[in-house]
């Protein structure tokens, strides 16, 4: 351990790259407690082919696609339009030009993937409009601040799509990108809605401030700004009516945004589109060997059981369910003040999911609930980013930056509260997705949720005779064990077709790994060292 | 006269980088390509699509369901298509206004034409591409997944060329500006160590990979791909190679070349 948390230290205080901690601190367990297979350097090849393995990951796709489709948009020009189509649709509230910000912000932010580029591009033109209708300097610096950090929560999200890869090999059943994205909605408006109604309290003060309602406004702005509000329209849609999944989505979104960036609205030249192409490869590459590491990491954290670990603790700390989720959330606050979203999500999700499923949290839930701690954490000290993006964009102090973001951290922490403790609010939409009641209470007493259906469907016991139905049943389940996809396939999609004889090989190996865990429990029973 | 700091490792790397800059944009419009294509295939064209499907849970046969549903895209696809052929229009007159011209927006009627070009010009593309691929591209996402492994590497080479790669900053704050110098020095030497010996590794595995390549058999291939996985895995060592040379070059050396510029700016400023 000393070893391990030296190579940690060590590699962090040089202000080595974040891959190189998350390297030396694999290597340094693997030949701690890794056993015999490391004390040879060949042994470390698993560290290489869990890179190879990201080549079987088809969700892992869509990363690059939604990187590179919010890259163009940005660059398209985007901001413009949806602040006026913003200022048409609410800004006849009170407080109308505040709550246009919100909403423009929100949905750029979730097209153009990033918080930091969400203030630059719609703070920029909001702040100065803001103040120069009359609103506080301090409430606007904090709305605008604040408000692209929402995007992460709204589709697509690329840390959902991180969170999803990095928890799917550690739970029993991998968690749906689809899922999630329906997931934050919920949350997302909600954190958008509580900004909104702070913003209206704020113009109820000023009437001068609203925007007279014009019809005209409205249907010009509409169609202006139409083919960039149909981006994220276009993904959710596509998915949930099962014509793509989230990765096939992404490159739909890519594909689209250049025809609408470059042919529709004439705001880029297809000369300009592989420099976005280049810089979404590079920020690709500045997270792929994070992500390879992470899963090398959770590898190791699988095999020594650590979930198991942390259970025992809770146990003997004798912390409800309700109990965990309060002190997790302060962790993840930490966390996401020290450490940016997608790092985050890689170290610690896979190690939280498994403990969060056995004291019965959602994993969608528990997802959610994860990005929102790291969208929180973007408007806190040290790391911050956003508070550091806006103190230079708007040539203001850090301290009165801070400030300014404390109404808006309020509000977010009272959202977190609601979104933690009322998972209706986040998997509401995707229960009814798939049949099942709109309403789900946290579960205070701590019991999992098995549904019935699950028990139904296992597999029946070592060494009994499978149908052919349940052989199929399993070959599938191997077959797509190592993938994370949307649940809602395609009606036509066109998977590869197993033959009888690797169906038939599949459930073979699957029942022998069922016999072989029998034979370990048993082992280990009977006190045992397990080889 | 060209720049003294420029050293010929600088101009190399350079060159390297430029290659580099293509291969990435060039895999990403093919992976986009190709991930497109098998989507608009499978949706839109195959006799199983939405709309044909929509139309035989209404009870309509299945042979009139395909027609009618390739019918209702076309609808669907020319409202879309004219939409986008007039905001084109209007966003292009107000992008001459703002210019001081004065150009006329195409008409509802005439940005009708032009959508009804398009679509048919694509109708016929799309029944083009059924015919020369009946199975569509169904290696798509194999492909795909096999270029993003390339794009990813050679992003985090360019990564490492541009200091993107994500570091904690505590490491950068902590240290007096006197020891900056060397603490990244020893920053570098961990990321060529670890990198290093992860080149190595992945070396190792193509080599054990092309030993397993035998295109008769089929082994050491992609399922449903005919692609040699060493050729794919190549990337690998590559990655980690460029990775170690970059931040050799930009933290050990990083004294030298600081030291370089400090004597240049002074001359330059004496002169």
């Amino acid at each position: 351990m000393i070893i391990v948390l030296l190579a940690l230290l060590g590699s962090a205080l040089v202000g080595a790259p974040l891959f190189v901690i998350m390297g030396a601190t694999t290597i340094a367990l693997f030949i701690a407690f890794g056993g015999s297979q490391y004390e040879h350097l060949h042994g470390f090849q698993t560290l290489v082919v869990s890179m190879t393995d990201l080549t079987t990951k088809n969700v892992f796709l869509a990363i690059p696609f939604f990187i590179a489709a919010g890259a163009v948009m940005t660059e398209g020009g985007i901001a413009g339009r949806l602040i006026r189509l913003a200022k048409a649709v609410v800004g006849w509230l009170p407080g109308g030009l505040a709550v246009s910000t919100v909403g423009s912000a929100m949905i750029f932010a979730a097209i153009s993937g990033s918080s930091p580029v969400t203030l630059i591009a719609v703070g920029t033109i909001m702040f100065p409009a803001l103040v120069q209708a009359g609103y506080r300097e301090n409430f606007a610096l904090g709305l605008v601040t604040s408000a692209g950090s929402l995007g992460i929560l709204i589709p697509p999200s690329v840390p959902m799509i991180i969170y999803a890869l990095a928890v799917s090999g550690v739970l029993d059943s991998p968690v749906d990108v689809g899922d999630l994205f329906l997931g934050g909605v919920g949350p997302g408006l909600l954190m958008g809605g509580l900004l909104a109604l702070w913003s209206v309290w704020q113009g109820i003060r000023m009437p001068e401030t609203r925007i007279p309602f014009s019809w005209a406004e409205l249907r010009d702005a509409v169609r202006e700004g139409i083919w960039a509000l149909l981006l994220p329209g276009i993904i959710l849609g596509g998915i949930y009516s099962g014509f793509f999944t989230a990765t096939e989505a992404a490159a739909v979104a890519l594909v689209y945004s250049i025809v609408a960036t470059v042919w529709i609205y004439g705001d880029l030249k297809l000369s300009q589109i592989p420099s976005l192409f280049v810089e979404s490869a590079v920020l690709i590459g500045s997270i792929i060997l994070i992500i390879v590491f992470s899963f090398s990491l959770n590898g190791f954290l699988v095999e020594a059981e650590a979930a198991d670990w942390v259970l025992a603790q809770i146990d003997r700390m004798d912390l409800s369910p309700a109990g965990f989720f309060l002190v997790l959330n302060f962790f993840l606050i930490i966390i996401g003040a020290l450490m940016d979203p997608i790092s985050a999500i890689l170290i610690f999700a896979p190690l939280l999911a498994p403990v969060a499923a056995e004291l019965g949290i959602d994993p969608v839930h528990l997802g959610v609930v994860f990005i929102v701690n790291m969208e929180i954490g973007y408007l806190t000290p040290p790391v911050a980013t956003n508070l550091f993006v806006a103190a230079a964009v708007f040539r203001k102090s850090f301290g009165q930056v801070a400030k300014s973001v404390l109404p808006s951290l309020g509000f977010m922490v009272a959202g977190l509260i609601i979104v933690m403790y009322v998972p209706t609010v986040t998997v509401g939409l995707v229960n009814v997705l798939h049949d099942r009641p709109f309403y789900v209470a946290f579960p205070w007493d701590g019991k999992p949720q098995v549904a019935a259906e699950e028990e139904e469907d296992a597999a029946p016991a070592a060494g009994g005779v499978m149908s052919l139905q349940e052989m199929m049943r399993a070959a599938k389940q191997n077959a797509e064990g190592s993938e994370v996809e949307a649940s809602v396939k395609p009606a036509d999609a066109q998977p590869r077709v197993m033959s009888l004889q690797e169906m038939m090989k599949a459930a073979k190996a699957q029942a022998e790994s069922e016999s072989a865990g029998e034979d370990e429990a048993a082992s280990d029973d009977a006190g045992e060292e397990t080889p | 006269m060209s720049d003294p700091r420029s050293s010929v490792i600088d101009r190399v790397d350079d060159a390297i980088y430029a290659v580099e800059k293509f291969i990435v944009s060039a895999f990403t419009v093919v992976m986009t390509v190709a991930v497109f294509f098998d989507v608009v295939h499978r949706i839109f064209v195959s006799p199983q699509s939405r709309f044909a499907a929509l139309w035989q849970a209404a009870g309509v046969s299945e042979g009139t369901a395909a027609t009618l549903g390739m019918v209702t895209l076309l609808l669907v696809a020319l409202l879309i298509v004219y939409g986008a052929v007039r905001e084109r229009s209007l966003s292009r007159q107000r992008k001459a206004r703002e210019r001081g011209e004065d150009i006329a927006a195409r008409t509802p009627l005439a940005s009708l034409g032009v959508a009804a070009g398009i679509v048919a010009a694509l109708a016929i593309g799309i029944k083009l591409f059924v015919t020369l691929m009946p199975n569509g591209l169904v290696w798509s996402q194999t492909l795909g997944l096999s270029l993003m492994l390339w794009i990813g590497l050679m992003g985090a080479s360019m990564a490492a060329k541009q200091r993107r790669h994500l570091a904690l900053e505590i490491g950068k704050k902590i240290w007096p500006q006197a020891w900056q110098k060397y603490v990244r020095v020893v920053a570098g030497v961990l990321v060529a160590a670890l990198c290093g010996f992860l080149g190595w590794l992945a070396w190792t595995l193509i080599v054990s990979e092309f030993h397993d390549y035998d295109p008769v058999y089929r082994t050491g291939m992609f399922t449903g791909l005919p692609l040699p996985k060493f050729v794919v895995f190549s990337i690998l060592p590559y990655g980690f190679i460029m990775i170690v040379v970059r931040y050799l070059r930009g933290n050990i050396a990083a004294g030298d070349v600081s030291e370089l510029d400090h004597i240049l700016k002074t001359s330059e400023t004496q002169s």
